[in-house]
């Protein structure tokens, strides 16, 4: 590291400086301020404990469910709503999620190189109440295993559709799903 | 990360002195922890994102979820939301009203100094599907607007009743209430303040 008046120089790699010029001129801005922001912003969450890379992957996940019509509320109104049509729409609610599934699979495939690789960060930023998540990939075999202590028995069914939505859009054959309040183990095949 | 040539490029000196510091706690030499982390802003950046946005959605979500509250799909959430209130509309109303009373206590209890601030900030962060969502106060008065076109007849009673949750939770009487398909307007007053007219 080089030293000037206020300032140091830091090393950067030839090609990232050639795309933070890109940027910088599109945003009619000067490079230096693009390493200045960055730099703040990376120091502010390290000091804090937190990892910057899993702030970024957060907000493309936020992005996506922008996209794809999610929308937040209280867990407990969620609870109770789908606690009481289970009995009489059971089907159309599996129905709902199956297509939304598909739909983020969809999103996924267009969005990642890699979409099953993508899946375990994608589940573990934005499903709150899911405390492990697991997915494996052997190529042509995905295993996806979900652990929550607060997802009820529908909620539960709930989410494994919307899993096998994902990986049927994904281009994956569900081979096996088990399914008890709380865990959900879905394996897929290509 | 990329490699290959390298160029100089000038930083902020106390910056670049921090990010020394941390590079080296956490075993890093300076140069992978700036590449990595401009690799980081230029993904976001480059995506049409900012790397301020990304922190600032990250410190929210993280509020969010402190709350309970859980992502669903918008598609089914107004058609199950219709299902719930023809179906069991003194329930369904009860427990959303639940909701929003706790909503307003744990922001309380956080020891926010001014929770309806902090929760119109977090549910305008969250409600992509409510366009317009404010909460003003004025001295012992408060106002809400809710302007929504995509909720149905249903689910505007259920979010009013929400909001009413709220606003009685902080101590709040309502006294102005004017409310059509996907549009909340809300007039509220301190409890124990007298209005006048």
């Amino acid at each position: 590291m080089s030293k000037g008046k206020g300032k140091k120089l830091v090393y950067v790699s030839e090609s990232l400086v050639d795309e933070i010029s890109k940027i910088s001129r599109a945003r009619d801005t000067h490079v230096g301020k693009f390493v200045e922001d960055a730099l703040r912003q990376a120091v502010t969450m390290t000091r804090d404990g937190q990892d910057l890379a899993q702030v970024v992957d957060f907000y493309n996940v936020m992005r996506a469910h922008r996209v794809l019509g999610g929308a937040f509320i209280p867990s407990s109104i969620l609870d109770f709503m789908v606690e009481n049509l289970w009995k009489e729409k059971q089907e159309q609610l599996l129905e709902c999620f199956y297509e939304s599934g598909k739909w983020y699979g969809i999103y996924l495939k267009d969005k990642y190189a890699e979409p099953v690789e993508a899946l375990e960060p994608f589940l573990k930023l934005t499903r709150w109440e899911l405390n492990d998540v697991e997915v494996k990939d052997w190529g042509n075999n995905v295993k996806v295993r979900c652990v929550s202590t607060v997802l009820t028995n529908e909620g539960t069914l709930l989410l494994s559709r919307f899993l096998e939505g994902l990986m049927h859009a994904l281009g994956y054959k569900t081979e096996k799903v088990d399914c008890l309040k709380g865990l959900i183990i879905l394996e897929s095949k290509k | 990360m990329a490699s290959g040539r390298r160029k100089m490029l000038a930083a902020r000196e106390d910056l670049a002195d921090a990010a020394s510091r941390l590079a080296a706690e956490k075993g890093y030499t300076l140069f992978s922890f700036v590449n990595n982390l401009l690799e980081l802003a230029v993904r976001v950046e480059s995506s049409g994102g900012s790397l301020e946005k990304a922190v600032e959605n990250y410190a929210l979500a993280k509020a969010v979820s402190e709350a309970s509250f859980t992502l669903v799909l918008e598609s089914a959430l107004y058609g199950t939301a219709e299902i719930a209130y023809q179906k069991a509309r003194t329930e369904t109303l009860r427990v959303w009203y639940e909701a929003g009373v706790w909503v307003a206590k744990h922001y309380s209890n956080r020891g926010v100094k001014d929770p309806l601030t902090a929760i119109e900030r977090d549910i305008t962060f969250l409600s992509w599907n409510i366009p317009e969502f404010r909460i003003e106060t004025h001295g012992n008065m408060a106002s809400v607007r809710v302007l929504a076109p995509r909720f149905n007849e249903s689910y505007t009673m259920l979010f009013l009743r929400f909001l009413e949750g709220i606003l009685e939770t902080v101590e709040y009487r309502i006294i102005h209430k004017d409310v059509g398909r996907g549009n909340i307007r809300l007039e509220a007053v301190k409890r124990g303040v007298n209005v006048k007219g």
